[in-house]
C-alpha cells in the first residue's frame, strides 16, 4: 500500500506560538485514518496545511506521493474535502452549486452525476432551492455532495457528522464505508469519537501541535489498556487457581476474589479456551466468562491528559 | 534574504495600512495647511490692491514673436526664472535697469520705465546643458505696427534696417503733420467757399480738400537688445557684462518651444449678437445651433502649442500664469485667412455648396428701439465708414447636419479647416433621462422572475414534503 | 510525463479555472441588484450633462463645444470604475470573511488562478456594461445629433484599461485587507489621498497671490510636482491622460498611457498572487 498522505517535521508558527510542532503522517492508501485532538491542538492547521490553504513554517506534505508544487492540479482533482463550516455561495441554488464545482473539477456526464450525489446526500428535492434556505444539516450534506462529486482517491472530513441528526450521522456513515469499501482513503477528523470507532481503522492523535500517538485502532487500545481484560466467574473458590492461571504464558497479572477472578491478558488469540480447560483441571466450574475492551474515548482521554507519557510508535 | 520583503508586506499588513495612509494623508493636509497659512500670514503684511513697493533691478525687456504675425511686449524680472519663446522666430530680449513692482490686481509684475530705465552692456551667453552653444552681441531693433487696424502684422526691423526705417518713418510722419496742417487750413478755407456757395448757389461749388493719409507703417524707437532665434529646447542664458563678470540676476531659463498642429480656426459671429462670437479654433470642435439662423464666419490661421508654455510666452511677468494647464495644448488663433479663399459647405445630401467671403456692415435701427441689421457691404455705402467685418454668411436650418471647409480658388482643401455644424433636438433630453431608468427596470424584471420561480420551487417542495 | 506536457496541462487547467470561476463571477453579478443600479445611476449622470449641453445650446442658440459625447462617456466609466474597484477590493476579503474562497481552494485552485479569475470576472462585468453604453451613447448621437467625434474608439479602448488598473488595484487592497471593512477603508483612503491632492492643488490654483515668493507659489510647485508624480502612481489617472493624448492626436502618449495601464495592472496582480501565495486563503 502507498503512502496516501504524508508529512514529515511538518511546523506551523505563528508569531511566537508554535501551533504545529513537527508531525509525521502516513495515511495508507484505502485507510480510514481518524485524525484526533482536543480543540486548540493544531488539528485543522494541520489539514490547512495538508490541503495547501496554509504553508507550513517547516517540514513537507506529499500527497499520492507528490508535493502540491510539483503537481498541484494533479492532486487536488483527487482530492474531496469537507471542511468544519459550510460557506456556501448562498444566492445559487443546489443544483447551480454543484454544476459550478463539476465544472471546477472537469467531472463527466455532470448533470446524471450531480443528481446521483443529491440522491446520495438525500437532497435531490431540494437542489432548486436557494442555499440561503438550508438547514445547517442540509449543508453539511451539500458539502459532502460536493465532496464526492468528482469521486475523489481521497476524502479529507473535518467534524463531518457535527451538525447532522442521527438519520444524517447514520447517512454518512453508510457512505464512508462505502467510499472505504471501494478503497477510498480517508481522512477524518471528529469530536465524535463512537462515530470514528465504526469507520475508523487507523488513529493518529495530536495534543498541544504535537503527534502523540499513531496506530492502529486495537492496536492503539490494546497499547493503553495493557492487553484485553477476562473477568470470571466461577461456581465455587478453586483452591490453587491463582498459581495455575499466572503459570499460563499469555497471562499478565490475575486477581482473585473468592469465586471472581479478573485476568489481563495479551497476545491476538482468544485466550478464552485455554483458561477455561485450567480451571475445569482444577476441578471448578465456570459460570461465566467475558471480556472487557478500553474504548477510543477512554483511550483518548488516557492519550491527551497531560501526565501521560508520548505514545508514538517511536516512543515506544 | 527576505527581509526586505518582509518589511515591506509588514508594512502592507491590513490591520496597519489603512492607519499609515491616514497618517500619509493627514501629513500631506497638514502641509497644504501650514503653505496656506503662511501665505495668509505673508498676505497680512499688505493690502492687496497696493502694489509693493518697487526697487531697481535687472529685468529683460522682452519682444516676443507669437508664432503668427505679431510680437508680444514681455518683461522678465529677476523672480521669473524661466522666458518662453516660440522656436525659430526672431524674439528680443533686452537687458535693463529698471524699478519693478508687482501689481496684485492684475497680478503680475510692472516696470516703472519712466522714473528708471537704465541699459545694461555686455553678451548674452546661451548654454545648452553645460556647452556655451552661442554668444549674441546686442543689435538695434525697432517695431513696425501697420496703422490699418485690420492689419494685425507687427514688423521688427533689426541693425541698419531700424535705423533706415525709423528715419523714414520720421520724415514721412513729419510730412504727414505738415501735409495736415495743409489740409486742416484748406478744410477752413473750404467751410467759407462752401458758406459762400450756400448764400450765392449759382457760383461755382468748391471742392473739398483729400485728407492726406498717414505712414503704412509706425515705427517704434530704435532700442538694444539680443536677437533670439534658436530650435526647440531648454536653454540657459546669462549676460556676461564689459567687466567679463556674469550680471547679476541675469541668469534664466530659457525655454524654446515649437506648435504640433496646423490647422484653421474659425470665429463664427451669429447674427443676432454680432458682438458676441464663438471660436471653433480645433479641429475638434463642433458648432451645435437649436433654431433657424445666419451666422457670419470668419477664418484664422491656427497653431496648436502647449498651453503651458503659450500662456508663459503671454504673461511673461504674471508668476501664476499658465499653472494648472501643464501638459494639455491649445489652439492659438494667429493672422486671418487672407483672400483666394472660399468655404464649401456639405449638407449631408448630394452637391456642395460654395461661399465668397464679403464684407458685411452693421446697421443700426433708427429710432429709439434697439437692434440692427447686418446688410453686405456695397461701394454706394462706403459713406457710412469702413465695413464692420468681412466673412462667410451661412444660413442653418434646424436639425441640419453641416460639414464647412476651406478651399483655395485652385480646389485645395486647406488642411485642418474641416468643422461640422449641427442642428440638436432639444426634445431628446427628457428622452435621455427617462431612458437611462431602463436598467432598473431590466433588472428588476430578471430579480422578480428568479425569485418567482425560487418561490414555486420553494412552494412544491413544501408540498410535496 | 514530459515536462513541456506537465506545463500545457497546468495551463489548460489554469485556463480552465479562470473561466469557470470568473464566468461564475459574471453571472452572479448579472443576477443580482448592483449591476443595474450602477447602470442606471452611470447612464443618469451622462443623461443630466447631456441634458445641460441642450439646455445650453437652447440658452445661447449657437454654442462651440468638443467631445459631447467623449465627456459624458468619461463619466460614465469613472462611475463603473469606482464601483468595479469598489466591487474588486471587497472580492477576496468578502469571500475570505465568508469562508467561500477555502471551499474553492480545496479544489483544482491556485492563488494565481483565482486572483487572476477575479480580475477576469469584474473586466468582463465591465465589458458587459461597456457593449450597454455603446448602445446607449449611439442611441444619444442619433437622438441629440451630438457628434460622435473620431476620439471616441481610442476613449472605448483606452477605458478598458484603465478600469483594468482601477480593478487590479481593488484585488490587491482586497488581498491585503483580511476583512470588507478594512479593505474598503484601504481604498477609499488611497482615493481620497489622490482626490485631496487634485482638491488641493486645484484650490491653490484658484487662490489670489498676495506675495509672489512666499509660501503659497512653493506649495503650488510642491503639489504640481506631487500631482506629476501621482500621475504615474494612481490608478484612476489613465483614464483622464488617455483621453487628453486621444483628444490631441497623440499616439504615443496614448501608446504610453495603454502600455502603462497594462504594466500597472500586471504589477497589482502579481502582487496580489504573492500576497495571496504568502499569507493564505485564511481570513
Amino acid at each position: 500500500m502507498s503512502a496516501t498522505i504524508q508529512t514529515t517535521g511538518l511546523t506551523k508558527i505563528y508569531g511566537k506560538t508554535k501551533v504545529v510542532d513537527g508531525i509525521d503522517l502516513d495515511v495508507r492508501e484505502g485507510e480510514a485514518y481518524a485524525f484526533l485532538g482536543p480543540n486548540g491542538s493544531g488539528k485543522s492547521t494541520t489539514i490547512s496545511m495538508i490541503l495547501g490553504l496554509v504553508t507550513p513554517t517547516s517540514g513537507e506534505v506529499r500527497l499520492f506521493g507528490k508535493t502540491l508544487s510539483t503537481a498541484y492540479y494533479e492532486t487536488k482533482r483527487r482530492i474531496g474535502v469537507v471542511g468544519e463550516h459550510q460557506h456556501l455561495y448562498e444566492e445559487l441554488t443546489a443544483n447551480e452549486y454543484l454544476r459550478f464545482f463539476a465544472e471546477l473539477y472537469r467531472v463527466p456526464n455532470r448533470l446524471s452525476r450531480i443528481d446521483s450525489v443529491l440522491e446520495k446526500v438525500g437532497l435531490q428535492r431540494y437542489k432548486d432551492l436557494e442555499l440561503r434556505g438550508y438547514s445547517k444539516g442540509m449543508r453539511q450534506k451539500l458539502a459532502f455532495a460536493r465532496a464526492l462529486l468528482h469521486d475523489p482517491d481521497l476524502l479529507v472530513l473535518d467534524e463531518p457528522v457535527s451538525s447532522l441528526d442521527p438519520y444524517g450521522v447514520s447517512m454518512i456513515r453508510d457512505i464512508i464505508l462505502s467510499e472505504r469499501s471501494r478503497g477510498k482513503t480517508i481522512f477524518i477528523s471528529s469530536h465524535v469519537l463512537s462515530e470514528i470507532e465504526k469507520t475508523c481503522t487507523k488513529v493518529g492523535i495530536v495534543d498541544r501541535g504535537r503527534l502523540v500517538a499513531q496506530d492502529s485502532m486495537q492496536g492503539l487500545k490494546n497499547r493503553l489498556s495493557g492487553g484485553a481484560e477476562l473477568r470470571i466467574e466461577l461456581a465455587e473458590a478453586v483452591p490453587g487457581a491463582v498459581q495455575a492461571l499466572k503459570s499460563l504464558d499469555f497471562v499478565r497479572s490475575v486477581e482473585c476474589d473468592g469465586k471472581n477472578i479478573r485476568l489481563k491478558v495479551s497476545g491476538s488469540s482468544d485466550p478464552r479456551p485455554e483458561v477455561s480447560r485450567c480451571i475445569v483441571e482444577l476441578g471448578g466450574l465456570v459460570v461465566s466468562m467475558t471480556t472487557a475492551e478500553i474504548t477510543l474515548e477512554e483511550a483518548f482521554i488516557a492519550i491527551t491528559d497531560a501526565s501521560m507519557p508520548l505514545l508514538t510508535q517511536e516512543a515506544v | 534574504m527576505n527581509e526586505p520583503k518582509r518589511r515591506y508586506m509588514s508594512w502592507l499588513s491590513p490591520g496597519r495600512l489603512p492607519a499609515k495612509l491616514a497618517a500619509a494623508t493627514a501629513s500631506l493636509l497638514l502641509t497644504v495647511t501650514v503653505a496656506f497659512g503662511y501665505g495668509a500670514v505673508a498676505q497680512e503684511g499688505g493690502t492687496a490692491e497696493q502694489a509693493s513697493p518697487g526697487r531697481e533691478q535687472f529685468v529683460y525687456k522682452a519682444i516676443l514673436h507669437n508664432g503668427g504675425g505679431s510680437y508680444i511686449p514681455a518683461l522678465a524680472p529677476p523672480e521669473i526664472d524661466a522666458i518662453y519663446i516660440v522656436a525659430n522666430r526672431d524674439s528680443v530680449l533686452s537687458p535693463r535697469v529698471t524699478r519693478v513692482y508687482f501689481w496684485p490686481i492684475t497680478q503680475e509684475y510692472k516696470a516703472d520705465w519712466l522714473s528708471a530705465d537704465e541699459p545694461v552692456r555686455g553678451d548674452l551667453e546661451i548654454y545648452q546643458g553645460s556647452t556655451l552653444i552661442r554668444t549674441l552681441a546686442q543689435r538695434s531693433y525697432a517695431l513696425g505696427y501697420p496703422t490699418d487696424a485690420s492689419v494685425q502684422e507687427t514688423f521688427l526691423y533689426l541693425d541698419d534696417e531700424a535705423l533706415n526705417r525709423l528715419s523714414q518713418y520720421q520724415t514721412e510722419i513729419n510730412r504727414f503733420y505738415q501735409m495736415m496742417s495743409a489740409y486742416y487750413r484748406d478744410q477752413e478755407r473750404y467751410q467759407d467757399e462752401l458758406w459762400e456757395f450756400i448764400k450765392r448757389p449759382g457760383e461755382k461749388e468748391p471742392t473739398a480738400p483729400v485728407r492726406p493719409e498717414p505712414p503704412d507703417v509706425l515705427v517704434s524707437s530704435v532700442e538694444r537688445g539680443f536677437v533670439v532665434n534658436l530650435p526647440p529646447g531648454l536653454y540657459k542664458i546669462q549676460l556676461r557684462g564689459t567687466d567679463g563678470a556674469v550680471v547679476e540676476g541675469s541668469s534664466k531659463i530659457l525655454v524654446a518651444f515649437d506648435g504640433y498642429r496646423e490647422g484653421i480656426a474659425y470665429e463664427v459671429i451669429p447674427e443676432e449678437k454680432w458682438t458676441m462670437p464663438e471660436h471653433a479654433d480645433g479641429p475638434e470642435q463642433v458648432l451645435y445651433f437649436a433654431r433657424r439662423r445666419t451666422v457670419y464666419v470668419r477664418p484664422f490661421m491656427a497653431r496648436e502649442y502647449d498651453q503651458f508654455a503659450y500662456s508663459r510666452l503671454c504673461n511673461l511677468a504674471s508668476p501664476l500664469a499658465g499653472r494648472g494647464t501643464e501638459g494639455t495644448r491649445t489652439w492659438v488663433r494667429l493672422d486671418p485667412v487672407g483672400d483666394g479663399f472660399y468655404l464649401q459647405v456639405e449638407t449631408g445630401g448630394p452637391g456642395t455648396s460654395e461661399i465668397k467671403k464679403k464684407l458685411y456692415r452693421v446697421k443700426q435701427h433708427h429710432g429709439t428701439a434697439l437692434g440692427y441689421d447686418i446688410v453686405e457691404a456695397t461701394p454706394a455705402d462706403a459713406f457710412e465708414g469702413s465695413p464692420s467685418f468681412e466673412g462667410y454668411r451661412i444660413d442653418l436650418s434646424p436639425g441640419r447636419h453641416y460639414t464647412v471647409q476651406l478651399v483655395s480658388s485652385d480646389g485645395r482643401v486647406v488642411p485642418g479647416s474641416r468643422r461640422e455644424i449641427r442642428g440638436v433636438n432639444l426634445w431628446a433630453g427628457p428622452v435621455l433621462i427617462v431612458a437611462s431608468f431602463t436598467p432598473l427596470l431590466a433588472g428588476a424584471f430578471v430579480l422578480v422572475r428568479r425569485r418567482s420561480l425560487y418561490r414555486t420551487i420553494r412552494h412544491e417542495v413544501r408540498r410535496g414534503s | 510525463m514530459p515536462r513541456t506536457a506537465l506545463q500545457s496541462d497546468v495551463t489548460i487547467q489554469r485556463y480552465h479555472t479562470i473561466k469557470v470561476i470568473s464566468s461564475r463571477g459574471l453571472i452572479s453579478t448579472l443576477f443580482g441588484p448592483g449591476f443595474y443600479i450602477v447602470m442606471c445611476l452611470s447612464l443618469l449622470a451622462p443623461s443630466i450633462l447631456i441634458y445641460s449641453y441642450l439646455g445650453s445650446v437652447r440658452e445661447t442658440g449657437l454654442a462651440s463645444m468638443s467631445n459631447l459625447i467623449g465627456t459624458p462617456f468619461s463619466v460614465w466609466v469613472s462611475i463603473w470604475g469606482l464601483f468595479l474597484s469598489i466591487s474588486s477590493s471587497l472580492a477576496v476579503s468578502r469571500e475570505k470573511e465568508l469562508g467561500t474562497i477555502e471551499e474553492l481552494f480545496y479544489g483544482p485552485v491556485g492563488p494565481t488562478d483565482y486572483v487572476l479569475a477575479r480580475y477576469v470576472e469584474h473586466l468582463l462585468v465591465y465589458l458587459v456594461a461597456l457593449a450597454v453604453s455603446v448602445c446607449y451613447f449611439s442611441m444619444v448621437s442619433l437622438l441629440t445629433n451630438f457628434s460622435m467625434s473620431g476620439t471616441f474608439i481610442p476613449t472605448l479602448l483606452l477605458s478598458i484599461f484603465s478600469v483594468s488598473t482601477m480593478v487590479a488595484f481593488g484585488i490587491l487592497v482586497s488581498v491585503v485587507a483580511s476583512k470588507t471593512r478594512s479593505s474598503l477603508t484601504l481604498l477609499l483612503t488611497v482615493a481620497l489621498i489622490f482626490l485631496g491632492l487634485d482638491l488641493a492643488q486645484g484650490f491653490l490654483l484658484g487662490h489670489s497671490l498676495g506675495d509672489p515668493v512666499g509660501a503659497l507659489p512653493f506649495g503650488m510647485s510642491v503639489l504640481g510636482w506631487i500631482a506629476r508624480l501621482t500621475r504615474w502612481v494612481s490608478p484612476f489617472s489613465n483614464l483622464g491622460m488617455g483621453m487628453d493624448a486621444a483628444a490631441r492626436g497623440d499616439i504615443r502618449a496614448y501608446g504610453i498611457v495603454l502600455v502603462h495601464s497594462a504594466a500597472y495592472s500586471c504589477a497589482m496582480l502579481w502582487m496580489a498572487v504573492n500576497r495571496l501565495k504568502r499569507k493564505g486563503v485564511r481570513a
